[in-house]
């Protein structure tokens, strides 16, 4: 018996998608057709969305570095405005301001000299 | 890969609508429960695999067709005062042996003209009738089951339950449409 419930069930089922009105079936093709295009507009959007997203990113970038950078060279110029020793201990161990000036190494050994200053304290 | 699932569409859009109808009970709900089901399946499924697809496509349909009828149940509850007068046409209907699926597939024709709507009246597939008047969850099991060929452990993945659930519905369904079938015919 149920087999021919079964059978009967999808003769009917069948025969009445078959019997659909025209306007039913326009308007599924429609439903179709919207569905489908509305993949593409996604597919848009997502796409300029990534756009949009990559230009924040590489924007947020940018001024990270800027702001690294300009810290950076802040840093460095701090470091060249003050003097690592003053006139006196630079008087102290034969040097003047003008002669650091005119030989740019002395300013590589500053450090060499400063140690050396705090050495001959101690002694 | 969008030609194929075009495809696709076009061979399952008849179904679908049909189910619904079955479901609702309406042609504009149904459209609405199709159109649904198509958006939510090119917008999250379009990437599976095609063997995927008709699963995938029937699960959607079976969750809009749930939340149709659970809205329809929140409405009920709060305006009842039009579910009686609902309750009493669709008494009327079954006293002139109406098929509900009339009201999905009327023409404007045939809803003036009495010869046109006598003719679709004694065209009236009892079948349908009967399938239209089991509870939701057996009517769903049924045409997914016996119509749309889904195996036992497909159906119960698309309906969320376990395969003995679904086995139960079945079987209460099919136990249903033979008792309407004789009373129909008697």
């Amino acid at each position: 018996m149920p087999k021919i419930i079964e059978s009967q069930a999808k003769a009917s089922l069948d025969k009445s998608v078959e019997q659909l009105d025209e306007n039913i079936e326009s308007k599924l093709a429609q439903i179709r057709l919207n569905a489908l295009s509305s993949q593409t507009k996604s597919q848009l959007i997502s796409g300029w969305a990534f756009e949009r997203k990559s230009l924040v990113s590489a924007f947020s970038v940018v001024v990270l570095v800027f702001l690294f950078a300009s810290d950076f060279i802040s840093t460095e110029v701090s470091t060249k405005a003050e003097p690592l020793l003053t006139q006196n201990e630079l008087t102290q161990h034969g040097l003047t301001q003008n002669e650091l000036a005119e030989d740019p190494e002395l300013l590589d050994d500053l450090e060499f000299i400063y140690w050396l200053s705090q050495e001959y304290e101690d002694v | 890969m969008t030609s194929s699932l075009a495809q696709f569409l076009a061979s399952v859009d008849k179904k679908a609508y049909k189910m619904a109808n079955i479901a609702t009970l309406n042609s504009q709900d149904a459209l609405d429960i199709v159109q649904d089901t198509m958006e939510k399946m090119v917008r999250n499924y379009s990437k599976k695999q095609p063997e995927e697809w008709p699963p995938l496509f029937y699960r959607i349909l079976h969750n809009s067709i749930m939340d149709f009828h659970r809205k329809k149940k929140f409405r009920n509850l709060f305006f009842f005062w039009q579910q009686h007068e609902q309750e009493g046409e669709s008494s009327f209907e079954a006293s002139n042996s109406f098929s509900g699926s009339l009201s999905g597939n009327l023409s404007s024709n045939e809803e003036t003209n009495p010869d046109a709507l006598l003719a679709k009246t004694e065209n009236i597939d009892q079948m349908l009738v009967a399938i239209e008047a089991l509870a939701p969850k057996q009517q769903q099991c049924f045409l997914l089951r016996c119509w749309q060929g889904f195996s036992v452990a497909k159906t119960a993945k698309i309906m969320k339950c376990s395969e003995g659930t679904i086995k139960t519905h079945y079987s209460r369904a099919v136990t249903k449409l033979k008792i309407q079938l004789e009373s129909l015919d008697a």
